[in-house]
């Protein structure tokens, strides 16, 4: 709402100084959000919250001034003659649950043409632009009183008589009409309409007919005045897409009461300025609007607020707000004018005394005590879990992501993901800002990829990121999908990547290692890593995650199939896995009860062999007999050492492995180690067909 | 007369430029076959009176030697540390191995610090689903359909009946349904409008919180948020109360500090004002309280939030919305 200074002082008696009107609006809840500089005249921008319609007037908005400066307000002063010539038109209101009032005038014998300079000066100050008298005055007393008003030609109108209802109502199914932007729009049969004796001419409260605009040609007028239900004009102006200063203030609801003094008013400055002759006043009112009484105790509402006000403050600041208030036993009871349909329990009232108090004179306080609260044991821990594994990725090296949970659908068919998979239940939107964003994510994968891609277009070379975020399955048993949290992380490097160690940073091994860091991290074990199935990744190069025969996710390099359909001038190396941290945490939780385990103190006897085996045997195979030898006195077992190549038989592998042995109870004898040793290699090579390289 | 043993002893030691030459020297005159060994070895074939005499020296000589060897080999050892410290030199403006550093998003960086200033108040922390409920997300808050509060919040719809939650208030709802007051908590998380610009993305954070209890007064809210703004922006912070308008609050408030960019002397960022919008609150509507279940009248409470974007970007002087989610990694080390 613009409000031109100038105008709004013609409202207001009594000294006020401009430099703190803006200020004071601001802080009485009208925030001006911005001041322009117009010639002399200073002009408000001002954000008029959805509830306060009344505060869509110029009129509106003197009267907040005059509350918080306790001023007096002086409304426009006209006259119109009384008993004037009636005019043997009708107004029939053929829905009263949608039309409460319909009021009008006719002006008969008018000149239309430009309107005068202080007339156009002022709309246009308010951001609406000057068509000819007869409109702009409409326009004029609708920012001035903030009831909108219609002029219709009244030697169009068919039948003398103007009819308000829907289509329905008119037994029709749907109607079409121009409106006065030359648009043909179609109507649905609950579509409050205003008709004459034979058409529509009207969308009521939202935009007048092009069949009865005023013209230059235009000598008699009907002017409108009326109450339509706000629910009505908002679905009607939200389905045809078409808000308009009238619609705007009908479907936040206007001043029933006061919409003949706005019809008056412009029928006045209608003779005063296109001259005419007004006729005598048509008013259907149905539907009251009953007053709304308010009942509230003084000390209750000191106490809401947390200040102590006295019973004249309280009062004098309703009265101000034309709030009357009267005492009925212990309470008071507060009688709502008509333009406050905003108002209607005691923290309505309690707001309007703070507000008007100022809420910055309220003295802020920590309550003095705090009752206990409690928080549900599992979703703390696992906030906790979470934000353990964020920390430990980040220390390790990477960066945190946050993408949209939307991807395209299309982003599924580029990972291959097949038609049954469960990350083909995805949850569509119905109004997606674009294809690209349609639908919830499943995976945090495809997010991750094009973060890789964009900072690989931008000239970085080495990206290592992840993300701990939702994804979304739809669930045929509940109306809601289900949202499980994933961890994805995802590493790339170019290959002519330069290291000056001979470490690899970036290769499945780099990022197997720090799951496996994550995973001892969160004492978790009995972890298998499967060839995966997942058809995005490289068959060779990939693994699926299990604990117990679950999966939880996986990890491995990304096919290059998958990422041909990706913008990548060179051949990246990009290693990726993706973790259900749903399933990680109820594996975690069950059992992450800390156990202190005693340890030997005596010392230990390392033992290294190295196996020649055929080359496709896989490691794991013998750490799990190492394993599955089960000798208590092996307390650690690893391969230290894998060659292929040179020295080696074609179609080999060397592999070398320690074990380290280690009673509890003593200090071990070599040849016990020995011997327990030669047994452990026995087995091994009777399992596997391996040789002992010597 | 010196011993000539001793002079070839010390001729010997003099020369000594190694351990092992030290070893070899030590081995030459008190090894097991040394000319010193030997020597005392054959004392018993001298007659006694001599044997005595002859005993004395050698043995001083032995123990002369011992000392001058353990004093060599000490001398030895120390210049072979100073040699090592020497030799042993690498290039330590070489970089480190692996430990690259990573960064944490800004956004949830700012995310914990909330969680952290609100857990000293004893606020807990509730969550709830990102694809919500209708009813939840505007019904059960007081605004029902057709309502103009809903052109606040443009709203992605998967059906008529569900809709990404469009701020994490619906889990206050949640929560009213499942406990009774005393409530203190705070819902962070992410939230969605159909709205994509300069200025806006359709994902960003929100953290929303809730005070219930019977007699919390606004005075309480005023208090609380006060607390919290100085422990994020520092106790110097301006915040000023202004009155607006929420459809599940009343009365409700909108929280402003002054502007850092400029230091309140009006800028871009602020628009001239000096001021800057941070949070919204207000006393919780009675008809949430109604949704909710709970007997009319027995509490108050207010309720909170925050959009933690906002947060970020004038804690840390960030000026485009859009590179939270860009994820460029120059962008997320910083933080």
């Amino acid at each position: 709402m613009r409000v031109p200074l100038s105008w709004l002082k013609e409202y207001l008696e009594g000294q006020i100084d401009d430099n703190i009107i803006a200020d004071s609006l601001t802080m009485a809840g009208l925030e001006v959000a911005a001041l322009e500089h117009i010639d002399r005249d200073k002009v408000l921008e001002i954000e008029v919250t959805p509830n306060r319609s009344d505060c869509l007037s110029i009129i509106g908005i003197a009267r907040e001034v005059k509350a918080i400066f306790d001023l007096k307000l002086k409304k426009p002063v006209f006259n119109i003659e009384k008993e004037l010539k009636g005019s043997n038109f009708n107004i029939i209101i053929a829905n009263s649950e949608l039309c409460y009032r319909y009021a009008a005038r006719i002006v008969k014998g008018i000149k239309v043409g430009p309107s005068p300079e202080w007339l156009k000066e002022r709309i246009e100050k308010c951001g609406i632009r000057s068509i000819n008298n007869i409109v702009d005055i409409t326009n004029y007393v609708l920012l001035e009183y903030g009831h909108p008003l219609h002029a219709f030609d009244l030697d169009l109108l068919e039948g003398n008589c103007i009819r308000v209802g829907t289509p329905a109502d008119f037994g029709k199914e749907e109607e079409e009409m121009e409106t006065l932007d030359g648009v043909k729009r179609k109507l649905s049969r609950e579509d409050l309409l205003i008709w004459d004796g034979i058409k529509p001419i009207a969308i009521a409260g939202v935009m007048g007919g092009a069949n009865t605009e005023v013209t230059d040609k235009t000598k008699n007028i009907l002017i409108e005045s009326a109450y339509f239900k706000p629910e009505s004009i908002r679905r009607t102006s939200k389905r045809l897409g078409l808000i308009t200063e009238a619609s705007y203030r009908f479907e936040r609801g206007t001043d029933i009461e006061d919409l003949i003094e706005a019809l008056d008013r412009a029928a006045f400055l209608i003779k005063e300025i296109a001259g005419g002759d007004i006729y005598e006043i048509i008013d259907v009112y149905p539907k009251k609007i009953p007053q709304v009484k308010i009942s509230f105790s003084t000390q209750k509402l000191s106490q809401f607020i947390g200040v102590n006000l006295k019973e004249d403050e309280i009062i004098n600041i309703l009265n101000r707000l034309h709030i009357k208030v009267h005492k009925e036993g212990d309470f008071y009871i507060a009688l709502v004018p008509s333009h406050r349909q905003d108002l209607s329990m005691p923290e309505d009232i309690a707001e309007e005394v703070a507000r008007i108090f100022g809420y910055d004179k309220i003295p802020a306080e920590l309550p003095e005590v705090f009752k206990p609260v409690f928080e549900d044991v599992e979703s703390s821990k696992k906030r906790r879990f979470l934000r353990s594994i964020r920390n430990f990725i980040i220390n390790l090296g990477f960066n945190e992501a946050v993408n949209f949970s939307f991807i395209s659908p299309e982003e599924l068919n580029i990972f291959e993901i097949p038609e049954n998979d469960l990350r083909r239940k995805y949850v569509s939107l119905l109004n997606p800002l674009r294809q690209e964003e349609s639908i919830l994510r499943t995976m945090l994968m495809p997010g991750l990829l094009r973060n890789v891609e964009r900072n690989t277009s931008r000239g970085i070379d080495s990206v290592r990121v992840f993300e701990i975020g939702k994804v979304f399955f739809k669930n045929d048993e509940t109306i809601l999908p289900t949202e499980d949290i994933h961890l994805g992380i995802i590493l790339k490097k170019e290959e002519d990547y330069k290291n000056p160690f001979k470490e690899d940073p970036y290769d499945f091994f780099a990022l197997k290692g720090v799951l496996d860091g994550l995973f001892r991290h969160l004492k978790i074990e009995n972890l298998l890593y499967h060839r995966s199935k997942e058809s995005f990744l490289h068959k060779g190069q990939s693994a699926d995650i299990f604990v117990k025969g679950d999966k939880i996710g996986f990890i491995g390099i990304i096919s290059p199939r998958v990422l041909s359909k990706y913008d990548f001038k060179t051949k990246p190396h990009i290693c990726m896995a993706e973790i259900n941290l749903e399933k990680l945490f109820s594996i975690h939780s069950k059992n992450c009860s800390l156990n202190y385990k005693p340890f030997s103190m005596y010392p230990p006897v390392k033992r290294d062999t190295a196996l020649l085996i055929s080359k496709d045997f896989e490691a794991q195979k013998l750490l799990d007999l190492i394993k599955k030898y089960g000798s208590d006195l092996i307390e650690d077992f690893y391969i230290f050492d894998i060659y292929k190549g040179k020295g080696i038989p074609e179609g080999k592998q060397n592999i070398a492995f320690r074990v380290i042995y280690r009673a509890f109870d003593r200090t071990l004898k070599s040849e016990e180690v020995t011997e327990l040793h030669t047994k452990l290699i026995e087995r091994i090579i009777s399992e596997t067909g391996a040789e002992i390289r010597s | 007369m010196e011993d000539p043993l001793k002079q070839e002893f010390l001729i010997d030691l003099n020369k000594i430029d190694s351990l092992q030459a030290l070893l070899n020297t030590k081995a030459k005159y008190i090894g097991k076959k040394g000319i010193l060994t030997e020597k005392i070895k054959s004392l018993g074939q001298l007659p006694q009176e001599e044997r005595k005499a002859q005993g004395k020296l050698l043995n001083e000589l032995k123990n002369f030697i011992e000392e001058q060897i353990k004093h060599k080999e000490s001398e030895l050892k120390q210049q072979q540390i100073r040699e090592s410290l020497t030799r042993d030199y690498i290039d330590i403006t070489f970089p480190g191995k692996d430990y690259y550093f990573g960064g944490s998003h800004p956004v949830n960086k700012t995310l914990l610090e909330i969680i952290d200033i609100f857990s000293e108040l004893g606020f807990t922390i509730e969550e709830g689903p990102e694809v919500e409920l209708d009813y939840y997300n505007f019904e059960a808050l007081n605004i029902p359909k057709n309502h103009p509060a809903r052109d606040m919040q443009d709203t992605f719809y998967v059906n008529e009946d569900v809709v990404l939650r469009t701020h994490t208030s619906p889990v206050q709802v949640r929560v009213m349904e499942k406990k009774k007051p005393p409530l203190r908590f705070i819902s962070p998380g992410k939230v969605y409008r159909c709205d994509s610009d300069v200025t806006h993305t359709p994902m960003f954070h929100q953290v929303e919180g809730l005070m219930v209890d019977e007699q919390v007064s606004f005075s309480n809210l005023k208090g609380i948020l006060i607390y919290f703004l100085q422990r994020f922006f520092g106790e110097k912070i301006p915040v000023r109360f202004r009155p607006s308008f929420f459809p599940f609050t009343e009365p409700s408030t909108e929280i402003d500090i002054g502007c850092i960019i400029c230091g309140a002397k009006g800028c871009r960022v602020c628009k001239g004002t000096g001021w800057l919008e941070v949070l919204g609150a207000g006393m919780v509507h009675p008809n949430v309280f109604k949704f909710a279940g709970y007997p009319d009248k027995r509490y108050t409470g207010f309720a909170f939030g925050m959009g933690v974007e906002r947060l970020t970007m004038l804690k840390y002087g960030i000026d485009d919305i859009r590179l939270f989610f860009d994820n460029d990694i120059r962008f997320l080390r910083q933080f």
